[in-house]
């Protein structure tokens, strides 16, 4: 009795322990994140866990009894079946898996052969893990890259096809074009560059600019390039007699960086004869006029002054109207000679060092006399004190301060004044020619100082003035490097300020 | 005795008139109408100074004075120039080949310039 109770106890305790594993076992089945299952020798499922009936998209009860073949690929889960019966198990083999009324998605299967206690094969575990997001993943991550290798190879045709076009509107170009890299090595010479300093472009390629010699071609404009060094605008060079090229130089810069120089050369041949001759047609034109309006001037001085012969009151009136108006063409044609020159760029001559306060009271003097006869009072207001001598062409700053006087006194009222000033103001000069006269209609501001234009206002006053003064002046002043503005009010009067710098 | 001055000078208006006021000033005047004349005359008539034009038929003035001063029978004799060629470096280049002052006549009343031709000749 005693040795049954005894057993008895012991088979209580072994089937506790039991329940316990069975229980521990369950727990962990149902705990596992992967889908698993256990399925019978012949591929019939017999157990699954909470995962596997998630994925499967059936209830419990349905996937119960079912073939295992139902939810993969038929030959790939046969592949994996035969793998598993003869190596034991198989792990990470890729198949597809097919939930009910759900996509397909690429899972690893990993499968394992259980046997009893005898040995026997009683059925397989067999756990999938989703591949879709991985899969995914990869599949956005290739499209990405293919994508970026798509658009670079896109970039890389775009900027080719850019370089051969930039290269054919270089090598047609109807100027010469040179470029260089950084260190001065000349990298492209156009046909253009080529037939202008008649040379081959392949002999230059990959040579640096201090390589040539002065009996290069190309000497005249790299002496031009040592000289200048960074950058320089229309310089002309002269090729050949017959070949004036105007060079500009500028920077290629990338990001900050100076990646190199682009050389630009422009035929100005044709305009450069043309200037010569336009130039020596005025100059002509010009001395064949002033010869018979000299013959005039003269002769009509004599008969006024009574050196050949005694004449009336009346007669010396209309000669007196003629010898003005004579005086008048002169000038005119004086100011036509002096635009000519501005205009080819030669018109400073002689710097030398001055003083403008003797300039302005000269070219005050030579007005004293418009001014009395028209009842204006004219004065200059010397500084208090005197300002430095500095370079300048004085017979030019006197003709830009006569014409800017001249127009004060000129278009002024009856008793009027002109104030003329002169004051410095650290390294400038500053000089004010203030009036009392008709001034400036405001909306003729913008031309005041081209060329040929005279204000509304003063052609009613006087129809004959050439309206190059103010343009003369203007140029004047400019060549000097100072600044030329005014202020006005209709009726009320002017002031024109002139700022020089002083440069000894 | 009367100074002799010769005008070289093609523009009969103008010869006629300078040589009137010179001659009211109690100037000999000789008169030369181109280059080769005035060359000719500065020569055999020894004048005691020369009006000299620039655009001249032929031979033009700067040429003319180029000539007078390597000649040594008339490099003494003082040229003025009187012409209206006004460029600066018309100036420069007259005074350069030695005259001793350059006019311009569209400048100048003719008082003016006996006033200058004066100044030359009390220099001498």
């Amino acid at each position: 009795m005693v040795i049954k109770k005894q057993e008895n106890d012991k088979i209580s305790v072994l089937l506790n322990d039991l329940n316990s594993l069975q229980s521990y076992v369950n727990d962990i089945f149902t705990f596992s994140p992967l889908p698993i299952c256990f399925i019978s020798p012949i591929g019939v499922i017999l157990e699954a866990n909470p995962v596997f009936v998630k994925i499967s998209n059936l209830s419990f009860n349905e996937i119960i009894g079912k073939s295992v073949e139902d939810f993969f690929d038929k030959r790939e889960i046969k592949q994996v079946f035969n793998d598993t019966i003869e190596k034991g198990s198989v792990e990470g083999k890729e198949v597809w898996f097919s939930p009910k009324e759900k996509a397909e998605m690429p899972v690893q299967v990993f499968t394992r052969v259980r046997v009893d206690e005898k040995g026997e094969k009683v059925g397989y575990f067999l756990s999938v893990v989703d591949l879709t997001e991985i899969k995914r993943t990869q599949r956005d991550a290739r499209g990405a890259l293919m994508n970026i290798l798509e658009d670079v190879k896109e970039e890389k045709n775009k900027a080719e096809e850019e370089k051969n076009k930039t290269l054919a509107i270089i090598n047609n170009f109807a100027d010469g074009i040179l470029v260089l890299d950084k260190n001065d090595k000349i990298l492209l010479v156009n046909p253009k560059a080529e037939s202008f300093f008649e040379v081959n472009a392949k002999d230059l390629i990959g040579k640096t600019t201090l390589e040539f010699s002065k009996e290069s071609p190309l000497w005249p404009l790299l002496e031009i390039f040592s000289k200048k060094a960074k950058e320089f605008f229309r310089e002309e060079i002269n090729i050949r007699e017959e070949l004036i090229l105007e060079t500009s130089l500028v920077s290629v810069v990338r990001e900050e960086e100076k990646i190199g120089s682009l050389i630009i050369l422009h035929d100005v041949s044709r305009e450069k004869l043309i200037e010569k001759m336009k130039s020596e047609f005025v100059s002509l034109t010009a001395h064949q006029l002033r010869t018979p309006l000299s013959a005039m001037k003269w002769s009509m001085r004599m008969i006024l002054d009574g050196e050949l012969g005694k004449i009336n009151k009346e007669q010396k009136d209309f000669l007196q109207n003629n010898y003005d108006s004579n005086e008048k063409m002169i000038h005119l044609i004086n100011d036509l000679l002096n635009v000519t020159r501005i205009e080819e760029g030669r018109f400073l001559y002689q710097l030398i060092s001055v003083d403008i306060g003797q300039i302005i009271e000269e070219a005050v003097r030579s007005h004293k006399e418009l001014a009395k006869k028209r009842k204006i009072k004219l004065e200059f207001k010397k500084p208090a004190q005197k300002a430095p001598k500095f370079m300048m062409d004085v017979d030019k700053m006197k003709m830009a301060l006569e014409n800017l006087i001249d127009n004060a006194v000129r278009y002024n009222i009856k008793g009027g004044y002109v104030k003329v000033s002169l004051e410095k103001n650290k390294d400038k000069v500053e000089i004010s020619i203030k009036d009392n006269g008709v001034g400036i209609p405001e909306r003729q501001y913008p031309r005041i100082f081209t060329k040929f234009f005279r204000a509304a206002n003063v052609i009613k006053i006087d129809t004959e003035g050439s309206g190059l003064g103010l343009y003369i002046a203007k140029n004047i002043i400019e060549a000097h490097k100072g600044k030329i503005w005014f202020e006005s009010d209709v009726n009320k009067g002017t002031v024109f300020y002139v700022q020089i710098p002083i440069k000894k | 005795m009367a100074k002799k001055i010769l005008i070289i000078e093609d523009d009969k208006l103008l010869r006629k008139v300078i040589g009137k006021k010179l001659a009211m000033e109690n100037y000999k005047i000789v008169e030369a109408t181109d280059g080769e004349e005035g060359l000719r005359l500065s020569g055999s008539e020894q004048p005691d100074l020369i009006l000299l034009d620039l655009i001249l038929p032929e031979i033009n003035g700067f040429e003319v004075l180029a000539r007078l001063k390597k000649n040594p029978n008339t490099f003494k004799i003082p040229v003025i120039i009187l012409s209206n060629l006004g460029d600066e470096e018309k100036v420069e280049k007259g005074l350069k080949l030695g005259a001793t002052d350059y006019l311009i006549k569209a400048d100048l009343d003719p008082g003016e310039i006996v006033n200058r031709i004066e100044l030359v000749l009390n220099k001498k």
